[in-house]
């Protein structure tokens, strides 16, 4: 199942890398440009900045559709052709389904790693102090919870809706909250979500707004519960 | 140990106000090679679903090996025994032959690797053939192979000669007789080709909107059902109800169309009785026996 899963996300953990090194390009190429002769923190959040748009829309690509994934293979009259080959073996709906979830979970977890982690290691290369671990775990904290509540999303979205639909909605619920972030941001309100969301208000004030911790990760584990609950009880 | 592989009791199933099982009532024994057979929509796909555990019924009770196939853990059970061919023959794009039977045989310890060599030179695939590029015939080819191979007890399969050639339906149904014959693994499969179903099934369910039509070892369906036409010289409306009883009944002007099952002796006696001028008692073939069954039952 771990191999059959692998299959089935390789080519969106190949989009993904590409989108890494894109990322990691604009930064070193364009961003730097921009930057003023601040700390190696000040561009690194710039980057994290990027990285917490980037890392949810990973998610919600590698978050795939679990079993309805294999709708575009054969949709039939409602039937998921492949998905009732897979599902007349001895294995359960809630394994097929998590197994897929997890590899989407693990390659979400180590572009998100690798992200921060390659930017914190090329910045003293780059002629800037390089940031402190509380700063880069920090950052990889509150993206992570941003991402686990992108990923959950797009999971429950794809168990009744087909990849394309599932996928369409979740980036644009996405979008949509981080532009709605962005503008926050901008505005003279004394809560900064982008700022949160990459772990910036915590290391600058110590702050963690431990009711938007929960409600997040509350949400996407609601989110992969239901989506389990909905798997279980659906008709192939 | 229940000496029934199958036993389907009561089954009901709609999808909003199309009813698809209608009380169905169905058993197959331990070691047979069964046929099932049902017109499009009768319901055969809707109960080779539930059996599987993919589909929920509204009412009455499937077993499968003895254990409850309405029951998803039981149902687990079920899969590790039983080996399925799905109405659509579709597979996952990104594997070759070697990858699906891989991922196949990783379920099931009991693997025939012999069967499996057997049925890649019997249906002519090969190990490193990309799945998109197979045809309609060779999928299906490659979905007997993949259910033919895991050594289960109990194979269930939906259309499973859909595509094939008829080389390739030889090959199918000369394996069904020695996996039957030899291994003593019950075996269910559905078609609308009757005429090669006749040739190798021992017993035979067939449905009809959703209820069971016939249900027996087939020889005892072929020694006991027969056709009787009888022809009146009087209109025989009236007549008809008098054979109500023992058969079912079709009416075309003089003609009495009756199909006895085991009481043939009483329908001759009868028409005698009411004075036919010819009584014809005819062997019938499977596909016969059941569209009479299928006319009686829309008249």
């Amino acid at each position: 199942m771990w191999r059959k899963a692998w299959w089935e996300t390789r080519s969106r953990v190949v989009i993904s890398g590409l989108l890494l090194v894109a990322s990691l390009l604009i930064e070193v190429f364009v961003v730097k440009e921009g930057t003023g002769p601040g700390t190696g923190y000040d561009w690194f959040l710039k980057y994290a900045k990027l990285a917490a748009v980037l890392a949810p829309l990973v998610a919600v690509t590698l978050a795939g559709s679990g079993l309805n994934s294999q709708t575009h293979w054969g949709l039939t009259q409602g039937m998921h052709p492949s998905t009732v080959f897979l599902l007349s073996m001895p294995i359960s709906r809630r394994r097929a389904l998590f197994t897929r979830a997890a590899t989407g979970a693990i390659f979400t977890a180590l572009y998100i790693l690798l992200s921060l982690g390659l930017f914190s290691l090329m910045l003293p290369m780059l002629g800037r102090q390089g940031v402190e671990w509380s700063q880069f775990l920090s950052a990889i904290a509150f993206i992570s919870l941003g991402s686990f509540a992108a990923f959950g999303f797009a999971t429950f979205l794809a168990t009744f809706l087909d990849e394309q639909m599932a996928g369409g909605g979740a980036i644009g619920f996405i979008c949509g909250g981080l532009g709605a972030g962005a503008l926050l941001d901008w505005s003279n309100v004394h809560f900064h979500p982008m700022s949160w969301l990459i772990g910036e208000m915590f290391i600058r004030t110590g702050k963690v707004v431990w009711p938007l911790v929960l409600l997040m990760f509350a949400a996407g584990a609601a989110c992969l519960v239901a989506s389990a609950v909905i798997v279980e009880k659906k008709e192939y | 140990m229940t000496d029934l592989a199958i036993e389907i009791d009561g089954l009901r199933k709609s999808f909003g106000a199309a009813r698809a099982l209608d009380g169905l009532n169905i058993s197959v024994p331990r070691g047979s090679l069964a046929g099932f057979a049902g017109l499009n929509g009768a319901g055969k796909t809707t109960t080779l679903r539930i059996l599987m555990g993919m589909a929920k019924p509204d009412a009455g009770s499937a077993r499968m090996l003895g254990l409850d196939a309405t029951d998803p853990r039981q149902n687990l059970e079920i899969r590790r025994r039983t080996a399925f061919v799905p109405e659509k023959k579709t597979l996952f794009p990104y594997m070759n032959v070697a990858d699906a039977i891989a991922f196949t045989r990783s379920f099931y310890p009991k693997w025939r690797g012999d069967l499996e060599k057997k049925y890649l030179d019997a249906f002519e695939l090969g190990y490193t053939q990309r799945l998109p590029a197979l045809s309609k015939g060779a999928l299906t080819k490659l979905h007997l192979l993949l259910a033919l191979s895991r050594g289960a007890e109990l194979i269930l399969m939906d259309e499973p000669t859909d595509g094939l050639d008829p080389l390739g339906v030889e090959v199918f149904l000369q394996a069904l007789v020695g996996l039957a014959a030899e291994e003593g693994v019950t075996v269910l499969f559905s078609s609308h080709r009757l005429n090669e179903m006749e040739q190798v099934v021992d017993y035979l369910c067939a449905i009809h909107k959703g209820r069971g039509l016939m249900n027996a070892p087939l020889d005892d369906l072929k020694a006991s059902c027969r056709r009787v036409v009888m022809v009146f010289t009087a209109d025989t409306e009236r007549m008809a109800g008098e054979f109500s009883n023992i058969g079912t009944v079709r009416r075309d002007g003089r003609t009495l169309t009756v199909l006895a099952n085991g009481e043939v002796d009483a329908v001759v006696e009868k028409a005698r009785r009411f004075e036919a001028r010819s009584v014809d008692v005819q062997v019938l073939s499977l596909k016969e026996m059941f569209l009479e069954l299928v006319k009686g039952d829309a008249k």
